[in-house]
């Protein structure tokens, strides 16, 4: 009779989809099911006897071993995702999950692993994603999506782009998904600051010197323009160039030469131009304050990437987006974000976009040591936002009131835009703002730019 | 296969990624690599180098500006396998044990012997070829084997 309840449990164990393999206390390999060999690639011939570590060739295996951890604690270690390298040299992500074994007399004898390769879940994922996705670029808004779709016809021709967008935006993750994506994508990729440089350094740095054109210039420096030769020089913060600069500039893109410093040939160019820039550049063509020509010249493709606040539908796939990130460069397993923690992002403005999202996960990492992020690993936004949830309204009146102001307040004080938001007539609007005593600022010149 | 370091007076200088006193399990997850310098068949120095990168091409060029001829290392990804074959980097993968052991069996040419490799040993080693070396000198097309081209560098065993 005990023959034949081992006998079925070897069916049952043989026969179920998720690997599984049980080890000695001595980590030594006892046993080794069929999924587990298909999963692994290794043949139970050659892993019974062997330590664990050296069959399943784990991420973990050295740091943080779940089955250690299910063995000390005296618990189970519950679908923990880690990588493993199978016997074709492949990467694999599966779901691990571990817990110690006892002899009949309650003595600790070893463990059992079971695991499931998630690599199948991930690809639906991906393929799900794919229509949500254009190189590193996540989104599912819509005029994100319209971007996507243009994109690889940006990519194809040779016409300059300007990408226009907040700081934090991701303009330059757009200009390399542009060049990966052109038949240039072979080429070199040059990004430059223009910002970030004074005047006279930015110039040498885009065209290059001779030796002697300056003190100190002992040999020829190379510009940007000469290395991205072939392929893309990406100009970011090209409103805060000098209005010298932007002459030469123009001269490179009407002419495709230009002079380094202190030479007296010209140099010809065929680098692709991708400039971006936070500014509105329109507004400062009117102030005087940038070259109508060069803005123009520019202006060919004009792309506006919409910061975080108008796309916040975007947050839990950005989310999880670095949540895997961060997973993966710090060998950690956090499993996500609680619903109240992401309403509580949903709530804030994101004055720097994606950049920030980033380093607030990041930050999160730091507190949270696995599990799920939850609120208290998000850092205090301002206290308007912080107590929005929690504010005691006085009276019906104050909350309308207040939710009016940050309505009003999102859509730049405009009354129109927030009525039709509301879904009310604005002369209702008028009305409520009146009777509420609301001080409503006047708009400003530049509301942002709905498309 | 063949796995053991050069008798005669050239230089050989490997790297092992390691964890603690072992060879890592995976060298793509690996924190810091020792790598050891041999001389006529003798070591003569090692230095424990942590590796401050997660990305594989980044791994590969820290290998190459350490100017290591052989990496030993347990198992490896296909596409580090790859860049680092195509980089002139010999290598010795799959391998299991303590650095002591391993280093000593490396010396005397008994790499090869069962202990000292991982399960799925013999599959890697057919992946692990393929492609062309395009490395340096005494390495080149030499994938998996690391071996010093015959002639040039006596072997001990076989």
């Amino acid at each position: 009779m005990a023959r034949k309840t081992s006998t079925d449990a070897g069916l049952i164990i043989e026969s179920i989809a998720d690997g599984l393999f049980t080890v000695d206390e001595n980590w030594r390999i006892t046993s080794f099911n069929r999924a587990a060999e298909e999963i692994t690639g290794i043949p139970r011939e050659e892993a019974l006897g062997r330590m664990c570590k050296d069959v399943l060739h784990a991420s973990c295996c050295e740091t943080n071993c779940p089955m250690r951890e299910a063995i000390q604690a005296g618990s189970r270690v519950v679908s923990r995702i880690v990588s493993i390298v199978d016997s074709s040299g492949a990467v694999r992500s599966i779901s691990i999950s571990a817990s110690g074994l006892k002899d009949s007399q309650g003595r600790p004898s070893g463990g059992v692993e079971t695991f499931r390769d998630i690599g199948s879940i991930e690809a639906v994922r991906n393929e799900v994603m794919e229509g949500y996705s254009c190189q590193d670029i996540l989104s599912v808004n819509h005029r994100m999506r319209e971007i996507f779709a243009i994109l690889p016809a940006v990519a194809d021709s040779a016409s300059t782009v300007l990408l226009e967008g907040e700081t934090g935006t991701g303009k330059e993750l757009f200009a390399r998904a542009i060049h990966n994506l052109s038949p240039r994508r072979a080429q070199p990729f040059i990004a430059l600051n223009c910002g970030a440089l004074p005047d006279t350094l930015l110039e040498s740095e885009l065209f290059g010197y001779k030796a002697g054109a300056f003190t100190d210039a002992k040999r020829d420096k190379p510009g940007r323009f000469e290395l991205a030769q072939g392929g893309t020089i990406f100009l970011d913060e090209i409103g805060d160039i000098s209005a010298a600069l932007q002459v030469r500039l123009l001269r490179v893109i009407q002419e495709k030469t230009y002079e380094p410093l202190g030479g007296v040939r010209s140099k010809k160019t065929d680098a692709r131009i991708i400039t971006a820039t936070n500014r509105d550049l329109e507004t400062m063509v009117q102030q005087g304050r940038f070259r109508k020509d060069l803005y123009y010249r520019l202006n060919v493709i004009k792309i506006r990437i919409p910061p975080l606040r108008e796309r916040k539908e975007d947050l839990p796939i950005l989310v999880d987006h670095f949540i895997a990130r961060f997973n993966a460069e710090q060998g950690k397993n956090l499993t996500g974000m609680s619903e109240s923690a992401l309403q509580y992002l949903l709530r804030h403005d994101f004055p720097g976009n994606i950049r920030e999202l980033e380093n607030i996960i990041e930050r999160a990492f730091i507190l949270c040591r696995s599990g799920t992020i939850t609120r208290q690993h998000l850092p205090r936004f301002t206290p308007e936002e912080d107590l929005d949830q929690e504010k005691n309204y006085d009276t019906l009146k104050t909350m309308e009131a207040s939710f009016l102001m940050r309505m009003l307040k999102k859509n730049d004080w405009n009354r129109k835009k927030t009525a039709e938001e509301l879904g009310i007539h604005k002369s209702t609007l008028f009305r409520k703002i009146r009777s509420l005593g609301i001080d409503v600022p006047r708009p400003s010149k530049n509301p942002p730019e709905h498309d | 296969m063949l796995l053991s370091v050069s008798q005669e007076d050239d230089s050989m200088r490997i790297a092992i990624p390691v964890c603690e006193q072992h060879v890592a399990t995976v060298a793509d997850f690996a924190d810091s690599v020792l790598v050891v310098d041999f001389e006529g068949g003798r070591e003569i120095k090692r230095e424990l180098v942590p590796v401050t990168t997660g990305i594989l091409p980044a791994r590969v060029a820290m290998l190459e500006d350490l100017g290591v001829d052989v990496m030993i290392c347990g198992a490896l990804s296909r596409p580090f396998a790859s860049m680092a074959v195509h980089s002139g980097i010999g290598l010795a993968a799959f391998i299991t044990g303590t650095i002591a052991e391993v280093l000593s069996a490396f010396s005397s040419g008994t790499l090869s012997e069962p202990r000292f490799l991982m399960p799925g040993h013999m599959q890697a080693r057919q992946w692990c070829t393929r492609g062309r070396c395009r490395g340096r000198g005494r390495f080149r097309g030499r994938g998996f084997d690391m071996q010093p081209a015959p002639g040039r560098h006596g072997r001990r065993g076989t």
